[in-house]
């Protein structure tokens, strides 16, 4: 009965764990980062109604969001060195065992998000009142400068939100890059257990990290909206 | 000077303006009435390209596009020489009411920061908020923001400006302020006003030529005073009555 | 490219991962349905603010979204055998890990729910449950009878994202030892070496059932929109 939690060594993990918590971020806000500006060109490609391109934009999207994180990871794991081989001709064979699991848990995290987003920042788009584009190009402006300065500063306000729901969603979500065999908090976590034979103490520390990171940029993120929200209603 | 010829526009089978003709000297205001539905927004929307009309030409100074094939550069240089004060404001709403007038200085008209904060500054003393500049769009009152609205138009020194409707969001006791921001804008600035209004005292007052339309047609235009007290037209006549039957019981 | 990549495999393994389909669509329906009680019971005794309960949901909210489910999922599937074990019972290896995972799926989910439905609870006019109170129901009924179904329909649309969420979260579930579509595409990519071929099938079903719950929920909006249709009529008169 003594022995269901050992103290020591859970403070013992947990201080092991802490060192690869800048893995996870580092995943979570690089995947965060190329998947906005995937998004925001998914979105734009629709919003403008390009020909093929804005059809397949579509079509991403779709898929993008029906598709499980693991199955992303998997397709851009084992299928981007195929791909390349493929069109190589077969010269590009070698060199993908040097590759770092990192890019391909990256690559797979952008994708993943990156539809989300699209969707995300096209409602958002969608929301704003179709008035202000107007005033905006009745002053003058290119369609180009009023979606810039007028449109897209107002969507990412009411985008922010999802946003950073997105955001909190990519941190948990970045657990299942250990099965293309990433080293983050969460595979760090398992070669620990298995190596002792111990479970209880690792993931309940684990969690605990989780918890604590998803929980100091939740709170980063409300004061970013409370601060952001600054032109939304607020009547004297 | 800005002309129009033979607009005409069309939704599906739903023929909304049927060959528009008028032409609006310098400096002079001119005010469009009549029934909801008969394509006063649609022609306003046209001229700014914010819609697209299907025939015609628009002649402004020595300007002349042709609807029908207006590149996108016309388009734009059109849009710059014109501006548009929006029925529901439609400011900024993410810019301040300062920055709402500046806009289009720095980014169209590309003055310098300094010099478009000093415009900007000049034009919001005119409408009478300058303690406002500092405000969004959401702490203003309606009649304030369409104030701004009429001072962002009015800065950018354009040939015309079209009026939708500016009052008619507007609760009864804030119309006052806009009219006479408006009454301003025509005799100090003497900016040449394409209004559509409802409100018939201002276009007695203040415009120099009033149209009545009906069904995407212009049934009659002539000087408002003579239009509203002998209209040629029975239509007209009709329309006006129950304007002139509103304001002998008030008066 | 046959060398590289194989149609035809692709083709030929598809019917035999659909054949674990089943254990996907299981999986994920019964700890929904579960989780919608669940939920509905939390949303229920926050709104309430129920003493020490309230907290304790509070808590247990927190913790579910603010962790990963891959976490939540070893956690009990590695961490209660351990307190078993220590407890004395040998046979731990013997309990059905189907029943680990659908716990866990009903708590992850029902902490979701909990949060989509207090919201949606709270968006039905009080007016609702007075009107149902004053004509004689017990809160208990009122709820059953007037608040609950239409908080259900103004939850449609996020409760069809979370049942899809969840549908998603049963591709991890190979990894305690679930034998699914992923588990045999990992077994068959083994011996063939043609793991993209089978993991492209088993996207194409995810993409599937995503797709049906999509229309389903579609329909069900246009379908049983009945109350929000005689409204506009209404104004319209
Ligand atoms: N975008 C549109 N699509 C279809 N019909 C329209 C559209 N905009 C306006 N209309 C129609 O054109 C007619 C004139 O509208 P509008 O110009 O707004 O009239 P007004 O401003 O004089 O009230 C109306 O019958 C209206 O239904
Ligand atoms: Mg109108």
């Amino acid at each position: 009965m003594g022995n269901v939690i050992d103290f020591s060594f859970a403070l013992e993990v947990f201080g092991k764990l802490i060192g690869y918590v800048p893995v996870t971020l580092g995943l979570a806000l690089s995947s965060m980062f190329f998947a906005s500006v995937l998004g925001l060109a998914v979105m734009f490609v629709r919003w403008r109604r390009i020909p093929v391109l804005g059809q397949l934009a579509t079509f991403y999207v779709i898929i993008g969001r029906a598709l499980p994180t693991l199955i992303v990871l998997y397709l851009v794991f084992f299928g981007l060195p195929l791909l390349l081989l493929i069109l190589s001709g077969g010269k590009v064979n070698n060199g993908f065992n040097q590759i770092s699991p990192l890019v391909f848990a990256v690559l797979g995290l952008t994708l993943h998000s990156g539809a989300y987003l699209a969707e995300i920042f096209r409602t958002a788009v969608q929301s704003v009142n179709k008035g202000q584009m107007e005033a905006a190009l009745s002053v003058g402006m290119t369609s180009w400068e009023s979606f810039r300065r007028i449109v897209l500063p107002q969507a990412a306000v009411l985008a922010l939100p999802l946003m950073s729901n997105q955001f909190l969603g990519l941190i948990k979500g970045t657990s299942i890059a250990f099965m293309i065999t990433v080293m983050e908090l969460f595979g760090a976590a398992n070669v620990i257990s298995s190596l002792n034979n111990r479970y209880l103490e690792v993931y309940i520390a684990t969690a605990i990290l989780y918890w604590l990171v998803s929980i100091c940029f939740e709170k980063a993120f409300q004061m970013l909206e409370a601060k952001m929200s600054f032109f939304k209603e607020r009547k004297i | 000077m800005i002309a129009l010829k033979n607009i005409q526009k069309s939704y599906g089978d739903n023929q909304v303006l049927r060959g528009i003709d008028c032409t609006i000297p310098t400096g002079s205001v001119t005010v469009i009435i009549g029934p909801s539905g008969s394509g006063k927004t649609t022609l306003l929307r046209g001229i700014n390209f914010l819609e697209r009309a299907d025939k015609g030409e628009i002649i402004l100074d020595d300007m002349q596009v042709d609807v029908e094939k207006a590149t996108k550069k016309e388009i734009h240089a059109l849009r710059q020489r014109t501006a548009m004060v929006f029925q529901s404001y439609n400011l900024f709403q993410n810019k301040t009411a300062l920055e709402n007038i500046m806009e289009g200085l720095v980014v169209v008209k590309k003055l310098t920061q300094a010099q478009a904060k000093e415009k900007a500054e000049v034009y919001l003393e005119k409408v009478g908020l300058v303690e406002k500049g500092s405000f969004y769009p959401t702490q203003l009152s309606g009649g304030q923001q369409q104030r701004i609205g009429i001072a962002r138009a009015l800065a950018l020194d354009p040939k015309v400006i079209l009026f939708d409707e500016p009052t008619s969001a507007l609760d009864p006791e804030l119309v006052g302020e806009v009219l006479d921001t408006m009454k301003r804008a025509a005799e100090e600035v003497k900016c040449t006003m394409l209004v559509v209004t409802h409100e018939i005292a201002f276009a007695r007052d203040v415009a120099d030529q009033m149209i009545f339309m009906e069904g995407g047609n212009i049934v009659e235009e002539g000087r408002p005073r003579e239009m509203i007290q002998a209209p040629q037209e029975e239509r007209t006549r009709k329309f006006l009555s129950r304007f002139t039957l509103q304001q002998a019981g008030i008066c | 490219m046959g060398t590289y990549f194989s149609l035809e495999y692709m083709l030929e393994s598809l019917p035999v991962l659909l054949s674990y389909m089943d254990v996907t669509i299981l999986v994920t329906v019964i700890s929904e349905i579960a989780a919608m009680v669940l939920g509905s019971a939390v949303a229920l005794m926050r709104i309430h603010r129920m003493p020490a309960l309230n907290g304790l949901c509070i808590g247990y909210i927190s913790f579910v979204r603010g962790t990963p489910f891959l976490v939540q999922l070893y956690l009990i599937c590695f961490g209660v055998p351990q307190i078993l074990g220590a407890f004395g019972y040998a046979d731990i290896r013997s309990l059905p890990v189907l029943l680990f995972v659908l716990m866990v799926m009903t708590l992850h989910s029902g902490a979701y729910i909990a949060e989509i439905m207090r919201g949606s609870i709270l968006s039905i006019d009080e007016g609702q449950l007075e009107a149902a109170c004053s004509i004689g129901m017990t809160a208990a009924q009122a709820y059953r009878r007037i608040v609950l179904p239409q908080a259900f329909r103004t939850a449609i649309p996020a409760l069809s994202n979370e049942i899809i969420s969840t549908l998603k979260n049963t591709s991890l579930v190979f990894n305690v030892g679930v034998i699914d579509m992923l588990s045999k595409a990992e077994l068959m990519g083994s011996f063939s070496y043609r793991n993209l071929e089978l993991y492209l099938d088993v996207g194409i079903v995810y993409i599937f059932l995503c797709l049906a719950i999509h229309a389903g929920t579609v329909f069900l909006e246009h379908g049983r929109g009945r109350h929000k249709n005689q409204a506009a009529m209404v104004t319209v008169e």
